[in-house]
C-alpha cells in the first residue's frame, strides 16, 4: 500500500468523523421522536396549545349553554308567577349567602390573638390571617363579630385600635372562620407558617377547632351609590 | 492506510454523535439532506478513484459544499413553501445509484477478466 501524505489522512479522518457523527445524531433524533414527541417537536407544543385553547373554548361554550338554559327556564316559568317568585327568591338567598348578607352556622376554627405589653396587633397581621384562611378554603370569616366580605376594610387607627367594616375593635381579636376544620388549622400551624411567625414576634395566639360556629351577617350598607351601569 | 483512517474517523464520530444532545425535530430534515449529500460525494469519490480521475481537493470541496448547499436549498424551500429538498434527494440518490452501478460493473469486469485469464492460462499449458 502506498504511503499517503499526512494532510490527506487527517482530512479523511475528520470527514468520516463528521459524517458518522451527523448520522448518529440523526438516528438518535429519529429514534427519540416516537418516544417523547412533545419534547422534540416544536409543532407538537403548538398542537398542545391549540388543544388547551379548544378545551377553554368548550368550557366557555358550555357555560354559555348553561346560561341560555337558565334564561329559557325563566322564560318557561314566566307564565307562572308564583313559580318565578320562588325561583328568584332562591337565587337571591344564594347570592346573599355568597356575599355575606346572611347569618351562617357551621364547623370551623376560632383564632384568638391578643396584644402584649410591648406589641400590639397590626391590621396587616389580621389581613394576612384572613388571606391565609381564604386560601385554605374558608367561605365565611368574621373578626370580633364583624363579617369579612369583599367590601370589608381593615385599617390601623392607632396602636390599640383597628378599623374593621368601619367599626373600631381592639384586643383580644377573635377571628372565626367556617370551613374544613383540620384543613384550616393545618394551614395556619404549618411549619414557619402564620402561627409560628406570630409567636416568634411575641404575640399571644391561640387556635381552637369548634363545631357550629355562628358568624354574623354583614351589617353595613351595600347599595352602590356611585357606580353607573 | 486510508481504510484505517476511515474506520478511526467513523468510530470517533459515532462516539461523539451518541453523546451529543438531541436536536429539535424541525432541524432533523436539514441534517438528513446533508447526510445524503455527503454520502453522494463519498460514492462519487469511490467511482472517480476506480476511473483513475480522483482529485482530493474536488472530493473535499464536494463533500462539504454539497452538504451546505443542500441545507441552504432546503431552508430556501421552506421559506418559499416549495419542497426543494425532494429535488435534492432525487438528484443525490440518482447519482448515488449511478455511481454504485459504475462501481459494480468495474468489479464484475475485474473478476470476469481474472476468470478469463485463468482459463487462458490453463489452455496455454495444455
Amino acid at each position: 500500500m502506498k504511503k499517503e501524505p499526512k494532510a490527506i489522512i487527517i482530512t479523511i479522518v475528520i470527514m468520516s468523523a463528521i459524517l458518522s457523527c451527523v448520522m448518529f445524531m440523526q438516528f438518535k433524533v429519529v429514534n427519540q421522536t416516537n418516544i417523547e414527541e412533545i419534547e422534540t417537536m416544536r409543532e407538537d407544543e403548538l398542537n398542545e396549545a391549540v388543544a388547551n385553547w379548544k378545551e377553554k373554548y368548550e368550557q366557555a361554550s358550555k357555560e354559555l349553554e348553561d346560561t341560555n338554559e337558565r334564561i329559557k327556564e325563566y322564560r318557561d316559568k314566566l307564565q307562572d308567577n308564583v313559580e318565578i317568585k320562588e325561583l328568584v327568591e332562591k337565587e337571591l338567598a344564594e347570592a346573599q349567602e355568597n356575599f355575606g348578607l346572611t347569618e351562617v352556622i357551621g364547623d370551623g376554627i376560632i383564632v384568638t390573638i391578643m396584644d402584649n405589653e410591648e406589641k400590639s396587633v397590626k391590621a396587616m397581621d389580621l389581613l394576612d390571617l384572613v388571606n391565609e384562611l381564604k386560601v385554605a378554603g374558608s367561605k365565611a370569616i368574621s373578626i370580633n363579630e364583624q363579617r369579612v366580605t369583599n367590601l370589608t376594610d381593615l385599617v390601623d387607627i392607632s396602636t390599640k385600635y383597628i378599623k374593621v367594616n368601619s367599626e373600631n375593635i381592639s384586643s383580644p381579636y377573635v377571628i372565626k372562620a367556617i370551613g374544613d376544620k383540620t384543613h384550616l388549622k393545618s394551614a395556619l400551624t404549618i411549619k414557619n407558617g402564620y402561627f409560628d411567625l406570630l409567636q416568634k414576634e411575641g404575640y399571644n395566639i391561640k387556635i381552637e377547632e369548634k363545631n357550629n360556629i355562628k358568624i354574623n351577617k354583614y351589617l353595613n350598607d351595600v347599595t352602590l351609590k356611585y357606580i353607573k351601569r | 492506510m486510508i481504510i484505517l483512517a476511515i474506520c478511526v474517523g467513523c468510530v470517533l464520530g459515532a462516539i461523539i454523535g451518541i453523546n451529543l444532545p438531541i436536536i429539535p425535530y424541525t432541524f432533523s430534515s436539514y441534517l438528513a439532506i446533508s447526510i445524503v449529500a455527503a454520502l453522494d460525494s463519498v460514492f462519487g469519490g469511490i467511482t472517480s478513484t476506480l476511473n483513475g480521475k480522483f482529485n482530493f481537493k474536488t472530493f473535499v470541496s464536494g463533500f462539504f459544499g454539497n452538504a451546505i448547499l443542500s441545507i441552504l436549498l432546503t431552508y430556501l424551500g421552506e421559506k418559499l413553501n416549495v419542497d426543494i429538498y425532494i429535488g435534492a434527494i432525487v438528484v443525490f440518490v440518482g447519482r448515488m445509484f449511478n455511481n454504485l452501478g459504475i462501481i459494480r460493473r468495474y468489479y464484475i469486469d475485474k473478476w470476469s477478466q481474472n476468470g478469463k485469464e485463468k482459463v487462458n492460462n490453463v489452455e496455454k499449458r495444455n
